[in-house]
């Protein structure tokens, strides 16, 4: 039993506590000898089962520190900013990532690749204070790892290829496509140029400007705002012919964007606000089974709008622009990804 | 060479508040209309002043639109082909025809999310007073229904459009457009001159015109 547990957890330093890699020999902050352990075998790299007995999170062990080149720790000291750390090597495997599942979920379609990762291209071991052993966590609402949670420590990059959460079955996904980080014991979260963005589900109400995107279901709008006045009448002038438009009544538009960026359908409303949903409301999309009958409200401004969730816990999203505090409880859609962040138990 | 004989040609505009028509009868081998032209109409700010020209051809009775701007639309008889850039006038609606690009990933290989797509191929725009671009309805492959109060587009304040109005059918290689027996009518935008049979109409502008011909 004893060795079963050496094998499985860090090993704090007696010079500095830092805590190191299961089975480490040396120190990776202070290059102190470690007290041996008993040669292990490396930990499966699928996503552990739930079993009966465990009550919380499991971490199973990290992947080998390296040996010969060790890399110092941040230690304990916050960064300067909000600005997150600057982006993580190249790494095809989520090993700095600890993860494990609570409850029984079905069998993920796809387990991690199994660990190819030199020792120099690792991940850095992140110092973890004794009292930061249970961190925030992101469970997978649906998508590659649907019922699946995946700690996060001080940060995590989400990408197809590069990052330590990665979802290279979802085309949607870009090879590096967010960020988050911990800072001051609160999550943020970055959109790293992603092509499909990075949307966070809405408290309540938010407002949103124009030419922002929204996401309902699995459907996706930009608000385009009111749509510019018809050209005053000038006496012998040849007019554009339309469908005529009420004087000084403002009209406001909302599109749908197919999949490839791609426009699709366009709404005109005079408002005051238009209601999205499955059933008789302005936008209604009686198929779309992730969508509440009557999903969200759109209250009509000129250069902006106000978004209404009333989905009951569905999920009204907004895309990102620049750094977002995430709270528990948030939703993250990155492709067809949904991702709860979940408070440390 | 033998003289060709032409037919006898009448012009009526058909006042848009249903009141006495106007009679033109075609005196010369050419006539012009417009709003400072020979067949004259001059309240009419969506035509230019002179938007079409009727002409025989070969004793045949042609219309060419000349005057470019809103243009001339011509009402559909039988079902027709259009494609991207082709105009319909169906009530009070200006639609456009546009293509919707095929999907194609970016560089690294990802493709930006979005709503699915059942098959796009083409959408049709509305066109405000002013030329805004309205709304926006995206056709499906197979038939997509035109009416007032349901179908696949529909224009609940429009009280020109008939409950069902017209049918576009959309394969992923062609759309073609028929009406389905409104009251008022479906017009196609002219792209290129044309013959006229006996009783086309023409919808210019707010004008409606009908043509007599009589050999």
């Amino acid at each position: 039993m004893a060795s079963l547990l050496l094998n499985n957890l860090g090993i704090i330093c007696q010079n500095c506590d830092f805590l190191n890699p299961a089975a480490s020999r040396q120190c990776l902050s202070c290059a102190q000898s470690l007290p041996e352990a008993p040669a292990i075998t490396p930990p499966p790299l699928s996503p552990l089962k739930a079993t009966p007995s465990s009550s919380s999170l499991q971490v199973p062990t990290p992947p080998q520190a390296p040996s010969q080149t060790p890399t110092q720790p941040s230690h304990t000291s916050p960064p300067a900013s909000l600005l997150p750390p600057s982006p993580l090597p190249h790494v095809d495997t989520p090993g700095a990532m600890l993860y494990a599942a609570t409850h029984t979920y079905p069998t993920p379609p796809q387990a991690y690749p199994p660990p190819q990762v030199p020792h120099a291209t690792a991940p850095t071991p992140q110092r973890l204070s004794l009292l930061q052993t249970k961190p925030y966590t992101l469970l997978a609402l649906s998508g590659t790892y649907r019922g699946q949670r995946f700690a996060l420590y001080q940060k995590m990059q989400i990408g197809r290829t590069r990052g330590q959460l990665l979802f290279s079955d979802d085309p949607f996904v870009s090879p590096a496509h967010a960020s988050l980080w911990l800072y001051n014991q609160k999550v943020f979260v970055r959109d790293e140029g992603s092509v499909s963005g990075v949307y966070v589900s809405i408290p309540n109400k938010e407002t949103i400007s124009a030419q922002q995107k929204f996401c309902v279901g699995m459907r996706l709008f930009r608000y385009l705002g009111q749509l510019p006045p018809t050209p005053p009448y000038i006496p012998g002038r040849l007019v554009i012919h339309g469908t005529p438009v009420p004087v000084d009544q403002p009209n406001y538009a909302i599109e749908e964007i197919l999949i490839g960026d791609r426009p699709g359908r366009t709404f005109i409303s005079a408002g005051p606000s238009i209601f999205i949903g499955s059933t008789k409301c302005d936008l209604s999309y009686s198929l779309d089974e992730g969508m509440a009958p009557r999903h969200c409200e759109l209250t009509l401004m000129p250069q902006s709008a106000m978004l209404c969730d009333l989905s009951n816990g569905l999920g009204t999203y907004v895309r990102i622009a620049g750094d977002r505090l995430l709270s528990p409880g948030d939703r993250l859609r990155i492709g067809q990804q949904i991702l709860q962040l979940e408070a440390p138990l | 060479m033998p003289q060709v004989k032409k037919p006898s040609v009448t012009i009526r505009v058909v006042r848009a508040d249903g009141g006495t028509e106007n009679v033109y009868p075609m005196k010369t081998d050419v006539l012009l209309c417009g709003r400072t032209s020979e067949l004259s109409l001059p309240d009419d700010p969506f035509i230019a002043d002179v938007q079409i020209r009727f002409f025989f051809s070969g004793g045949r009775l042609a219309i060419e639109d000349i005057g470019g701007g809103n243009g001339v639309f011509t009402r559909l008889r039988q079902e027709r082909e259009i494609a991207p850039g082709s105009e319909v006038r169906a009530g009070r609606q200006r639609l456009l025809v546009e293509a919707i690009p095929p999907l194609a990933p970016n560089a690294d290989g990802t493709t930006a999310w979005g709503s699915p797509d059942i098959g796009f191929r083409f959408r049709l725009v509305q066109i405000l007073e002013g030329g805004i671009r309205g709304a926006v309805f995206p056709l499906k492959i197979g038939d997509n229904n035109l009416g007032r109060e349901a179908g696949d587009i529909y224009f609940l304040n429009d009280g020109f459009i008939s409950g069902r109005h017209a049918v576009i059918s959309a394969s992923p290689e062609k759309l073609t457009i028929r009406d389905v027996g409104s009251s008022n009518g479906t017009f196609l935008r002219l792209a290129a001159p044309a013959f006229v049979e006996n009783g086309d109409q023409f919808l210019l502008g707010r004008q409606l015109m009908r043509v007599d011909i009589q050999n």
